[in-house]
């Protein structure tokens, strides 16, 4: 169960469980992670190449563009939102199933009513539920030259002779060790919310293609934040672990992002230091105490979730059938 | 008066369908002044939609006497730079999470759905990080400095939410009369005044805009961006859908 010191403590990013509202407030809460690879994954949209950007990063004497590869916000969510619809059909019972078939989900459930849906399925009400959680593309802090290889797939079958096929293709992977700093906004969520989505990226472990093989992940939890506004960007955090590893290792900026290893220790520090600078500096969050982000972590088994999301799954029921009571007539 | 000058940075993908063709949508390099009121907190809309009708006018109804904000543009970083916009292309698909989802084409589809507008897969060309846009905040009325520091340094804007950053600064602006030519685009529904000429306008949804034309009414002369660069002209007293409004 949620306890009075959480609810407490997340007071300022979050609404209380029977203050769940339909119109949007200035209650933020960041889960800040950072992604690392432990073994290849493959993040690509046409199948094939990975997606890479261009960013520029200014550091102390000097500035470089780099072609950072992107894991994109819809990577993290689909793989999250699995993990959390996953979870919930363990540990909750529903009349009515919870899929992420898009015509087909539960908007009534507490991941969906949370994480949203496009369209209810249901013929009597047709709604919509925007999302809550809010995620950020993310960049690899070294350059895609660094950290994605092309390998060689084949899928010959058991015969002997073999031409050339479709089955024979040589996609873009990530490589293991690679970075991705990431900040996971929740608004207007509840503490048992919160808590559901500190479980969901605690437990997930695999993200984009081909996962029963590839996509392992580790998700550094950093720390939370709450406050009445957002705060910094992936490309702004991931800049900064660039210019802290070459202002600490005495190197350059291009030597960073073309290094053949980044020490994750570190980098978690420098994801966690670019986050509170910029809560000191101007950003209206505030640091959660890390005992309470210990005890977020804490709540992630099992019979501890399933008494959250029980307490949770009435009032988030309640927020969409008020909603639909509200607008609908 | 003084005019905030908002300068925004896409910090990742942000894209919305400003044109929807088969399986791609396409986004345009304009941000209309209905998003914009959203993203910066002007207006809350709701999180769960029973109606599917925009609500545009009941949204902004307590600040639109208070606050005109404009349709963002893309903006010159440095005053030498072109203006370019940068672009991704990428597939999207929306997988169930059964084990396996075949993606079938949309002229032989079993299963129905590429009938029914269900996204299952599609391309998307959005707007790529790091994009630069400016747009202007009018705050009519109340005091600039305190208008700005109640505004966002961050915003989400388009069908994913994309994230942005926004700096303002306070600029001068002079009221005048007579003839000008449009420096920033304008809602063709936020102001009664039509052009005299030299019209460019582009059909957006939800809101037409013109990107250029010549007016002759009351307009605000406001500081460029650059030094010795002239000024913005735009027209005065804009309001947003003013002529969507009963009690205009």
């Amino acid at each position: 169960m949620i306890s009075d010191t959480l609810t407490t403590a997340l007071e300022n990013g979050t609404v209380s469980m029977d203050g769940m509202t339909n119109t949007p407030g200035t209650n933020y809460t960041t889960i800040l992670t950072l992604r690392e690879l432990e073994s290849h994954a493959v993040f690509t949209t046409n199948g094939q190449d990975a997606d890479i950007a261009s960013l520029s990063v200014v550091g102390e004497n000097s500035s470089i563009e780099y072609s950072p590869g992107i894991m994109f916000m819809r990577k993290q969510t689909g793989s999250d939102r699995r993990m959390g619809k996953a979870i919930q059909r363990e540990l909750l019972e529903y009349d009515r199933p919870d899929s992420m078939e898009v015509n087909d989900m539960n908007p009534q459930s507490v991941e969906s009513a949370l994480y949203g849906s496009a369209a209810s399925g249901d013929d009597d009400v047709d709604i919509g539920v925007t999302s809550r959680v809010m995620y950020d593309t993310a960049f690899t802090v070294r350059d895609a030259s660094a950290c994605i290889d092309e390998k060689f797939q084949n899928a010959p079958g058991e015969g002997y002779a073999k031409g050339s096929r479709s089955t024979i293709r040589e996609p873009d992977f990530f490589e293991p060790g690679t970075l991705f700093p990431c900040a996971i906004t929740l608004r207007d969520a509840t503490p048992a919310e919160v808590a559901f989505v500190v479980a969901i990226t605690k437990r997930n472990k695999r993200y984009g293609a081909a996962t029963t093989r590839l996509g392992r992940v580790k998700n550094h939890i950093l720390g939370v934040y709450t406050g009445s506004e957002e705060g910094p960007s992936n490309r702004e955090l991931t800049a900064n672990v660039i210019t802290s590893f070459a202002a600490d290792d005495e190197q350059t900026l291009s030597d960073v992002v073309q290094a053949p290893a980044l020490d994750v220790v570190q980098a978690c520090e420098y994801v966690k230091d670019a986050y509170d600078a910029a809560c000191e500096n101007k950003i209206a969050q505030e640091p959660v105490d890390e005992e309470i982000v210990n005890e977020l972590l804490s709540l992630a088994d099992d019979e501890e979730l399933q008494a959250i999301l029980e307490a949770q799954r009435p009032r988030s029921e309640a927020f969409i059938d008020g909603a639909i009571d509200t607008d609908g007539n | 008066m003084k005019v905030i000058e908002a300068t925004l940075t896409t910090h990742g993908k942000v894209g919305f369908a400003s044109r929807e063709v088969g399986r791609m949508t396409d986004t345009d390099s304009c941000i209309l002044n209905t998003a914009l009121h959203y993203a910066l907190g002007l207006a809350s809309g709701r999180y769960v939609d029973v109606s599917h009708q925009p609500t545009y006018i009941e949204d902004t109804a307590e600040i639109v006497n208070d606050v005109y904000v404009t349709p963002a543009a893309p903006a010159r970083v440095e005053r030498n730079e072109s203006i370019k916009t940068e672009y991704i292309t990428t597939n999207r698909n929306a997988r169930s999470d059964t084990y396996a989802t075949p993606n079938y084409p949309a002229t032989d589809d079993p299963t129905g759905k590429s009938s029914k507008n269900l996204p299952t897969f599609e391309r998307e060309r959005a707007l790529a990080p790091e994009n630069v846009f400016r747009f202007y905040v009018f705050p009519y009325g109340r005091d600039a400095t305190e208008v700005a520091s109640q505004l966002p340094s961050y915003i989400r804007l388009g069908k994913k939410r994309g994230k942005g950053h926004v700096s303002y600064r306070i600029v001068n602006g002079v009221r005048r009369s007579g003839e000008f030519t449009l420096g920033h685009p304008l809602s063709v529904y936020d102001h009664e005044t039509t052009p005299i000429g030299g019209v460019v306008m582009k059909q957006m949804q939800p809101t037409p805009v013109w990107f250029e034309a010549e007016f002759d009414t009351e307009y605000y002369a406001i500081e460029s961006p650059f030094r010795n660069q002239s000024r913005v002209c735009y027209p005065a007293d804009a309001k947003f859908l003013a002529t969507k409004r009963n009690d205009v």
